[in-house]
């Protein structure tokens, strides 16, 4: 392995590599890092053609930037003048692209709607003017409603619309399904409770929720409002909106990111002080741990553009692993006496380089799959175990010192004295353990269930969320998580498959299986129903005969004037309105956020649906073009799919890993030492089923961390046989290390950093006892 | 849309508070609507029966028979040959909203009008006017401006000007307060 020449070459070479990774890190990668908390971002969204997942990706996250707020007082006069304030501070913070409070006026019909008008008739109407009879009852209502107090609004006057269809069809468009129970009240949209009097505020950001300084720029706001509230008596702010949810997300991280590395931080720098009774260690350690990080970090970034929460939380366990080296290094000091690093260099190389491999295999087994996440993780964990491990092999045989010698630390002592005391155990007692071992994995197993839901692994506070189901339950109609998503080649293709789908779900609402939708269909008709209905129009309403001269005329209008208003039927625009066009006008604001424009090499819109009560009937519904989205069943369904593949991509580790091993130590002792972590890994899942916890993905993963603890703890033992109690008090050192990181984690607020931790806590405890157990100490 | 300023016009002006506060009020109008490029004006005349508990009945006799029934529970227009029809249920968007501000008229809660018009009045001895201005579009749809005009004797009338050029007039006439309906007026506020 080269001689000194070779050490130095060696040590310089990798330190000025990790500087200028290091550097590059600090100024380059650093202030752009972007941190993902959602637990979706670890998910493709659903495992669909790429086009429909553009298309839900564009309404998700114009859907994820909106916020509401109700402005809750006992008088009117008073929410409403909080409310303006609120949404005057909410405009100076700017982390708002929009807020809105007062609904716009409407100023004057816009031009398009009175242009395309005789286009614009109701389906409802539309039939009715098609059947003689019907068309006859209309002509005797119209006549009334003229003569009458009392009928729906005129948007114009009756000589230019004598049955008013234009009346009938802005009715009948209005966006219901948008206001739900909100009214209109000097302006702005109110609800109210029987106590109090709410006042809405919508408001819209520019950047993702989950974005951390839109969070901090927008949290401190409505904190404010809250407060201020709060000292107001009787006046309410109610929110919801995802920024809200994704804030608590990340400051829970944050705090318990916070609280786990601190204690975590106290308790191994004690412990590696007690051992090695000199801070140099601990220094050492921390400088192979930072360059693992930060490579993994850099390698994610470059080949990913992005770092998820959880593969940081993963790569924390990753540093477990990597300080197996460091510890396994400098516990070989108390191997021999006197000792150099470079004569531990020969001892415990091999050896480290073989967890290092079996490691890097089994992480890199994750990276085969298609799951984003997953492969981040394997490309961390791989990269950060390389570079440590290369850190330890370059750098120790140079800085690393015997502390003291001739000092045996109590940890070593406490250690030895355990492993002696499982030695001696007979066979018979041996047994017994293994027995009873065994049958609780088995009664663990057999109650071991697996739950997937999204909404279990990631749940908000319940304050927040029964906040959010009280904003939801006085505005009545805020839009489901299910919707349909249509596409068609061209936008008019998409309203008529819409209208397709509107007839559907119109039986669906008969069969109550849905309280309302909200489609653009409703408020513009296809091209070909603008047209059919102005042929309509032409033979039976406008025409010489047509009910609306026959109606002016009963009413007194001259023949002239008549004559000249039916020539403005001939002379208005026969193109039907279309879409783009309509959009722009101001009534059609609520319907917006429906239309995705563009996408790919067609067109697609979302159809809202809201108070769904029968989901079966609904994703039954199957039409060209029509696609029924249910987000939150997917995602688990795909976390499901994820675990399953985890779990078999996990077996395929384990057969590399043995296979590797197979060929350094041949068959019966490779398959002793995967022992180790298959025991702890079946026995921790055991422990779930135990106590009736349910496992998901994320148990999965930890399971790939137990691993490679595993096979260094087994591997180190089996290298080390001939220095069993400085390679014991290593791993010993290890498991502590992991069990105070990884044990605290157990006791984190969000399940799935929970099942992650706890999976940990018992398989690393366990690799440790049954890695004690597999390698028997030799008879002294 | 000039049923509700019949109502306002019974409950509404400070002027006529004490004529108002009649649970019960009956007469005949006349209506005159002045359609745009209509050189006549067309009209329509009839009686009218106003209840605080039950409602509103307005019904044209000429130039055809036809009864409108507003009550809490919506609005139907019953026909000459006794036929009756649902102009606007609970259900319908829009009249719904219109329908609100009947709730508020039928209580004669003066803030809850408030929140959908602008209400100025003049005068007040012995000729007065209230003008009512809707506050936002949605109320802009169905009027631009309403005004009432009386005297010391009660309504004398009131004029709805649309956003569309027409406009209508009623005119009341022979208003009295009945202290009690007779069953045959009170089952007219039913649909049968």
């Amino acid at each position: 392995m080269g001689g000194e020449a070779g050490f130095q070459l060696r040590f310089w070479l990798w330190s000025a590599l990790m500087a200028v990774l290091c550097a590059v890190f600090a100024f380059a990668v650093l202030p752009r890092l972007r941190i993902d908390t959602d637990i979706l971002a670890l998910l493709p969204a659903t495992e669909r053609d790429a086009e429909a997942h553009e298309a839900l990706d564009r309404y998700a996250s114009s859907l994820s930037r909106r916020a509401v707020f109700l402005i809750g007082a006992p008088e009117f006069e008073f929410a409403r003048s909080t409310a303006e304030r609120f949404a005057a501070d909410l405009r100076v913070s700017g982390a708002f692209s929009s807020i809105s409070l007062e609904v716009a006026a409407q100023g004057g019909l816009p031009k398009a709607l009175v242009d395309h008008r005789f286009g614009l008739v109701s389906t409802r109407t539309r039939a009715r003017l098609g059947d003689q009879i019907e068309r006859a009852r209309m002509f005797d209502e119209a006549l009334r409603a003229i003569y009458s107090p009392a009928g729906a609004p005129r948007p114009l006057p009756v000589v230019e619309d004598p049955l008013n269809l234009l009346g009938d069809f802005l009715l009948r468009a209005l966006p219901e399904a948008r206001l739900g129970s909100a009214q209109l009240r000097e302006g702005v949209l109110t609800v109210s409770d029987g106590t109090l009097h709410y006042v809405l505020v919508g408001a819209e950001m520019d950047e993702s929720p989950f974005s951390l300084s839109a969070q901090s720029r927008v949290m401190p706001i409505i904190n404010a409002a809250r407060d201020r509230a709060r000292n107001t008596g009787g006046v309410e702010v109610l929110a919801s909106g995802l920024v809200l949810h994704a804030a608590v997300a990340t400051a829970t991280a944050q705090r318990e990111i916070g609280t786990v590395g601190t204690l975590s931080l106290v308790g191994i720098t004690l412990m590696v002080l007690l051992c090695f009774r000199s801070p140099l260690p601990l220094l050492w350690s921390a400088l192979v741990l930072g360059v693992g990080a930060v490579s993994a970090i850099l390698a994610c970034h470059f080949l990913f553009g992005r770092l998820h929460l959880v593969t940081l939380l993963f790569g924390t366990g990753l540093m477990g692993v990597a300080i197996d080296y460091s510890n396994h290094f400098l516990a070989d000091q108390f191997r021999a006496s006197p000792w150099s690093a470079r004569r531990a260099y020969e001892h415990v190389g091999p050896g480290i380089a073989i967890g290092m491999a079996c490691g890097v295999l089994g992480y890199l087994s994750l990276a085969i799959t298609p799951l984003p996440g997953l492969r981040q993780m394997a490309v961390f964990c791989a990269v950060g175990l390389m570079v440590a491990c290369a850190s330890v092999l370059f750098w120790y045989p140079i800085l690393a010192r015997a502390s003291r010698p001739g000092q045996r630390p109590w940890l070593l002592t406490a250690s030895d004295r355990l492993d002696q005391a499982l030695s001696r155990l007979g066979h018979r007692s041996r047994l017994a353990m293994g027995a009873s071992l065994l049958i609780l994995c088995i009664t663990g197993l057999w109650h071991l269930d697996f739950s997937d839901d999204v909404r279990l692994l990631q749940p908000s506070p319940r304050a927040l969320l029964s906040e959010d189901g009280k904003l939801r339950t006085l505005i009545g109609n805020l839009p489901d998580t299910r919707l349909f998503l249509v596409r068609a080649p061209t936008p008019e293709g998409v309203l008529a498959a819409e209208s397709t789908l509107a007839r559907e779900l119109d039986q669906r609402i008969d069969a109550g299986a849905l309280r309302a939708y909200s489609a653009l269909s409703q408020a513009l008709p296809t091209p070909d129903d603008q047209v059919a209905t102005r042929d309509l129009l032409a033979r039976t309403v406008y025409s010489k005969q047509g009910e609306a001269p026959r109606l002016l005329a009963q009413l007194g209008f001259d023949p002239a004037t008549i004559a000249s208003h039916l020539e403005e039927f001939a002379r208005a625009p026969a193109e039907p309105l279309e879409l783009e066009p309509w959009l722009s006008t101001p009534m059609a604001e609520p319907w917006r956020a429906l239309w995705l424009g563009k996408i790919g090499n067609g067109y697609a819109s979302v159809v809202g649906l809201t108070g769904v009560s029968g989901v079966e009937t609904l994703r039954s519904i199957e039409l060209p073009g029509v696609l029924w989205v249910d987000r939150v069943a997917e995602t688990s369904a795909l976390l499901e799919r994820y675990r399953q593949r985890a779990l078999g991509l996990i077996g395929g580790a384990y057969v590399l890993i043995g296979l590797l091993l197979a060929r350094r130590y041949g068959v019966r002792p490779a398959l002793r030492l995967l022992a180790v972590p298959a025991g702890a890994a079946i026995a921790s899942l055991a422990i779930f089923g135990l106590l009736g916890l349910s496992a998901n993905l994320f148990n999965v993963l930890a399971l790939f961390l137990v691993l490679g603890l595993g096979v260094d703890y087994a591997v180190f033992l089996r290298e080390g046989r001939d220095a069993r109690a400085p390679t014991l008090l290593a791993i010993t050192l290890s498991t502590l290390g992991t069990v105070l990181s990884y044990g605290l984690l157990a006791f984190s607020a969000t399940p799935f950093i929970r099942s992650l931790g706890l999976t940990l806590l018992t398989g690393v405890a366990l690799t440790w006892f049954l890695a004690l157990l597999s390698e028997r100490r030799a008879p002294s | 849309m000039s049923a509700y300023l019949l109502l306002m016009l019974l409950l509404l002006p400070q002027q006529v508070r004490e004529q108002a506060a009649h649970p019960l009020a009956q007469g005949s109008f006349v209506q005159s609507k002045f359609l745009k490029e209509l050189p006549k004006p067309i009209r329509s005349k009839g009686d009218f029966v106003f209840s605080r508990e039950l409602g509103l009945l307005w019904h044209t006799r000429v130039p055809f028979d036809s009864e409108l029934v507003i009550t809490s529970a919506g609005i139907f227009q019953r026909e000459g040959d006794g036929a009756t029809r649902t102009l606007a249920g609970g259900d319908q968007p829009g009249v719904q909203a219109a329908t609100s501000i009947f709730f508020a008229l039928f209580s004669l809660d003066l803030d809850a009008l408030g929140k959908d018009f602008k209400i100025t009045s003049q005068g007040g001895d012995p000729d007065w006017q209230v003008d009512l201005e809707p506050r936002n579009p949605a109320t802009g749809l169905l009027f631009e401006r309403a005004v009432v005009r009386g005297n010391s004797q009660g309504i004398q009338g009131i004029e709805l000007l649309e956003r569309n050029g027409d406009h209508t007039e009623i005119r009341l006439v022979d208003v009295s307060f009945p202290v009690s309906l007779d069953t045959s007026q009170r089952s007219r506020f039913k649909a049968n």
